[in-house]
């Protein structure tokens, strides 16, 4: 019976002194919590960021710029090929 | 006793009052009091929820967020407002004095300066490290294709709580679709701030806004508004519109209009401008409106493309003498030369041949008077008269266009519809809806109704082929192309009456004429160059539908 007493006894305070370190722990962790929180927040406005910068340097209003820049002009005349004279291509694959 | 009975009064009364005062502090501010614990014990915030963006078909985003901040003064902390106001000024590009107002009252814990500022700005003004100036961040809309496309778009503002709102365009259409729903995180935190993990914490995710997929292209769109701007100063237009549309499904690919504004920046434009005209002003469509009367007298089976018509001299209904536009008489033509020639009188002929009832009844069913039920915010419905007030002269008019109002948008779905087999198109802009989760919903093409056969559409696209290539606007026309057309000047009401000089020159058509690709209408608003559509509408659309034929590659014959 002295046993059991001494044997529940331990128990109980062993999980009494689990609970106290958990909580102590936990309640510490919010701080980390808070950085990771921002951490987040960071990225994703990293993210937002180079979203905008890809969107940007796409832009047909940027490679207009940069394809006039590089010499490209757009083209007055168009030709136009007959289906048959791809044949002349197709021929010489042959 | 008597000393009892005081000392006895005297605990009664202080019992009442004790007794009140806690009723009042435990009953009647118990609420106010438990908010105000709970401040000091728990961290309250809204998790904002992020607007969706706007995409054209190709997958490029015309609209998306970008980070902006709110830049604030705390008065109350800055030392010398004068140096402040200037530092601040010199970085935002705004007047010192808009700011140092804004410093007068120094006991002001703090006070906006400028919302929405860029990341550039911003970073200059950290740099400068001035004490009493904070930075909030808040989403800003980003442009990357700058004013393209603007009428389209709208543009965000805010409403009269200061939050950000959608006005006109997609924006306001679509406002509660793209602002999302916000959140709230309401848990405990410790003395320092940061939140406890094992307290009591109730968290709702925020619901970001949907992204709105668009038939819109945006190299058309881009076509579409170059060569517009470049014909408006070719041909001293005061303002004009390209409206294009696939005839198959009812999709906008393009949609242009000028004067436009820049969506980033509206608050610097005239009120007036922020409408889209192509769905919120109407017009006189003239010319461009006869291929439907021919369609329907076709429809009815009373005439052909080939019956002959007697133009020997312009037509008397009631007090009026109908003319052609030049005054010129061909003799006996054909149905099909009516087109060519445009021949007002001819118009009359066969409106006289369809009769009062059918032709108010074809007018309506092509959706005259009635919202075309575009996914645009702006759309405003011309009035059409009511049946019993239609007069001889009304009816006479209306055959070439004349008298009856129309917008830019309901002349090109009408006219797809002959583009397509007949069916009228309900005209959409909005492709699909893709939800933050991923899960996206198509709108699909809807079909209002057939207004003419398949085999009338097919008369009618050869009828306006022919058109083009014999009209007065066949010098312009790219050599091997089919293209179906028809050109219409009109003339402008002013005080009622029609102006003589102003005239709104317009052509619209369809292209490849066998298998069309595209619908399209251009407007010019009182040309100086010359004030027929033939010589400046139809040009212009000429130029812009060989741009589409080389981006969508489609070979000429």
């Amino acid at each position: 019976m002295k046993k059991l007493i001494i044997s529940l006894s331990s128990i109980v305070l062993l999980l009494v002194v689990s609970e106290i370190i958990c909580a102590c722990q936990l309640v510490v962790a919010g701080k980390s919590m808070g950085q990771v929180d921002y951490e987040i927040a960071n990225l994703e406005q990293t993210n937002i960021l180079l979203s905008e910068q890809v969107a940007s340097a796409s832009s047909l209003i940027t490679i207009r710029q940069k394809a006039t820049e590089l010499g490209f002009q757009s083209t007055k005349t168009v030709v136009t090929m007959r289906k048959d004279q791809f044949s002349v291509a197709m021929n010489a694959a042959k | 006793m008597r000393r009892i009975w005081l000392v006895v009064t005297f605990f009664i009364i202080i019992f009442i009052i004790i007794s009140v005062r806690l009723f009042y502090w435990q009953v009647l501010s118990s609420y106010h009091l438990q908010t105000e614990a709970s401040s000091q014990y728990t961290l309250q915030m809204t998790l904002p929820a992020r607007r969706g963006e706007i995409v054209t078909a190709d997958g490029y985003p015309l609209v998306m967020n970008k980070t902006a901040y709110l830049v604030y003064a705390e008065p109350k902390n800055i030392q010398n407002p004068m140096l402040f106001s200037k530092a601040v000024a010199d970085v935002l590009g705004v007047p010192e004095a808009s700011i140092a107002a804004k410093l007068t009252d120094r006991l002001r814990m703090w006070m906006p300066i400028q919302h929405k500022t860029g990341e550039e700005k911003t970073q200059a003004l950290k740099k400068l490290g001035l004490v009493g100036l904070g930075f909030q961040d808040e989403p800003a809309r980003y442009y990357p294709e700058a004013s393209l496309a603007a009428h389209l778009i709208g543009f965000v503002g805010s409403d009269q709580n200061g939050l950000d709102t959608g006005y006109f365009g997609l924006e306001g259409y679509y406002n509660r679709v793209l602002a999302g729903k916000p959140g709230s995180l309401e848990i405990e935190k410790d003395a320092a701030g940061a939140p406890i993990l094992i307290g009591n914490s109730r968290r709702i995710e925020a619901e970001h806004g949907s992204t709105l997929h668009l038939h819109i292209d945006r190299t058309i769109q881009t076509i579409a508004e170059t060569r517009l701007i470049e014909g408006i100063e070719k041909y001293g237009a005061k303002e004009g519109t390209v409206t294009i549309m696939d005839p198959a499904t009812g999709g906008i690919l393009a949609m242009a209009s000028y004067p436009s504004y820049d969506p980033k920046n509206f608050i610097d434009y005239d009120k007036t401008v922020y409408k889209n005209p192509i769905v919120a002003s109407s017009y006189e469509p003239g010319s461009t409106f006869k291929p439907l009367i021919v369609a329907a007298a076709i429809d009815k089976g009373l005439i052909k493309a080939t019956s002959n018509f007697d133009e020997s001299g312009p037509v008397q209904v009631g007090d009026y003498a109908i003319r052609t536009w030049n005054n010129q008489y061909h003799g006996v033509i054909t149905i099909n030369q009516v087109l060519e020639y445009s021949s007002n009188v001819g118009m009359v002929y066969i409106e006289k041949l369809i009769g009062k009832d059918a032709l108010i009844s074809f007018i309506k069913g092509l959706g005259v008077g009635k919202p075309t039920n575009v996914d645009l915010e702006d759309e405003d419905v011309p009035e059409v008269r009511s049946d019993k007030d239609w007069m001889d002269i009304d009816l006479a008019t209306a055959s070439f266009g004349q008298g009856i109002a129309l917008t830019p948008l309901q002349v090109v779905r009408a006219i797809a519809s002959i583009a397509n087999g007949g069916w009228l198109m309900e005209p959409h802009i909005v492709a699909s809806i893709e939800q933050a989760s991923g899960k996206k919903s198509e709108i699909k093409p809807k079909k209002i109704k057939q207004v003419m056969s398949s085999s009338t559409a097919g008369t009618l696209t050869e009828m306006m082929v022919d058109a083009v290539d014999n009209g007065e606007a066949k010098f312009a026309k790219p050599k091997g192309y089919r293209i179906a057309g028809k050109t219409g000047t009109a003339q402008i009401p002013v005080a009622g009456h029609y102006d003589t000089t102003k005239t709104i020159a317009s052509f619209v058509g369809f292209a490849p004429a066998d298998r069309p690709k595209f619908v399209m209408l251009v407007t010019l608003r009182e040309p100086s160059s010359s004030q027929w559509g033939a010589e400046t509408a139809a040009p212009l659309f000429f130029t812009i539908a060989k741009d589409i034929f080389l981006y969508l590659g489609i070979p000429s014959q």
